[in-house]
């Protein structure tokens, strides 16, 4: 056996970053309808829904996209360690930070998509 | 210099108790070590300071001749250190086929390492569908494809027969002996004693470099506290 280091070992492999990425738009999906059902049931709590809604988002849909952003990291990150994944990557040299920041990718392209649509 | 990996003087600590103190860790090129002692002595967590899974509370862990307080196993394993922890390696989303073209895209020595470690006829399995035993050799294949400068397994032949154990011994001798610095846990005493050249003893937080095996035998206190009745 070689004692030279397998070639290409500290980017995230094609085949990885493309489950990823699937799993990525997965997570985006929940953590949309996470984030969307977390402030209609507060604003229905309070009763004064456009209030309400305004206080949370300051008045803007981008802030509501950015909580849904940083949730999807969270819940990627969370999914990395579930799957027993961190460890394998690292093995690889690759960050876990740079996974996760992958991983983000669908829900920034999304909330993107859907705040200029709206 | 031999030495490719010094994890020196390790102190680490779980909420208040301190499970290292002082502890060291060596890893010499072309030398395969056995870190021997009792359950909850520390030996995992050295490791895994040594990997740069965790965080060292004191020490330095020094690969390669840099020293470095705060080491990411990354940042190591890009310049050759590979680590396989005693628990699960392989993602169940891929199959080892895929999980070994991650370590190294050189598809004859997949398929060189897979018939060394009997897994060729699983390869194309999830590791979900092997047993342990067959597991833990579809993640020492994972680790020979990756062609590390440094190996360290952390109970690498838990789960697996005698034979089997024997086997895959041999493997790491002749992992050892192209080169690479190889450090392994367990508790298969006789066995790893019969393959290692080197054995360092991990007790109460501390450890204590014991040379070869057959200077570990005659140590009367690694005799009493740890082999016990097999070390006669």
């Amino acid at each position: 056996m070689s004692n030279r280091l397998a070639s290409d070992v500290t980017r995230i492999p094609f085949h990885y970053s493309r489950v990823l990425l699937l799993r990525g738009l997965a997570v985006w999906l929940l953590a949309r309808v996470g984030v969307e059902a977390l402030y209609r049931f507060i604003a229905a709590s309070a009763g004064r829904d456009s209030e309400m809604a305004a206080a949370l988002t300051h008045g803007s849909p981008v802030i509501l996209a950015a909580w849904t952003v940083v949730l999807s990291a969270i819940l990627i990150r969370f999914d990395l360690y579930r799957r027993h994944e961190v460890t394998l990557l690292n093995n690889l040299g690759v960050l876990t930070s740079h996974v996760v920041l992958l991983g983000t990718v669908p829900a920034v392209v999304m909330e993107t998509a859907v705040t200029i649509l709206r | 210099m031999r030495e490719i990996l010094v994890a020196d003087s390790i102190g680490k600590r779980y909420a208040n108790r301190w499970v290292l103190h002082s502890a060291t860790l060596r890893a010499t090129r072309g030398e395969l070590r056995a870190l021997l002692g009792r359950n909850g002595a520390g030996k995992s967590t050295l490791l895994r300071v040594a990997a740069g899974v965790i965080q060292p509370d004191a020490g330095t862990v020094r690969f390669n001749g840099v020293a470095r307080e705060r080491v990411r196993m990354p940042q190591l394993a890009r310049e050759g250190l590979c680590f396989v922890p005693d628990r699960e390696l392989l993602s169940n989303a891929f199959t080892v086929r895929q999980q070994l073209a991650f370590a190294g895209p050189d598809g004859k020595l997949i398929a060189s390492t897979a018939d060394r470690l009997e897994i060729s006829s699983l390869i194309d399995a999830r590791p979900f569908e092997l047993s342990s035993g067959e597991r833990r050799r579809a993640e020492i294949a994972f680790a020979m494809v990756r062609r590390p400068r440094c190996l360290l397994a952390d109970e690498p032949l838990r789960n697996i027969s005698p034979i089997d154990a024997d086997a895959l011994l041999e493997v790491f001798k002749d992992i050892a002996h192209n080169g690479c610095a190889v450090v392994l846990t367990g508790h298969e005493v006789p066995a790893l004693l019969a393959a290692v050249d080197h054995v360092t003893w991990c007790t109460a937080g501390t450890t204590y470099e014991m040379g070869p095996p057959f200077m570990a035998r005659t140590d009367e206190r690694f005799v009493r506290d740890y082999l016990g009745s097999r070390g006669g």
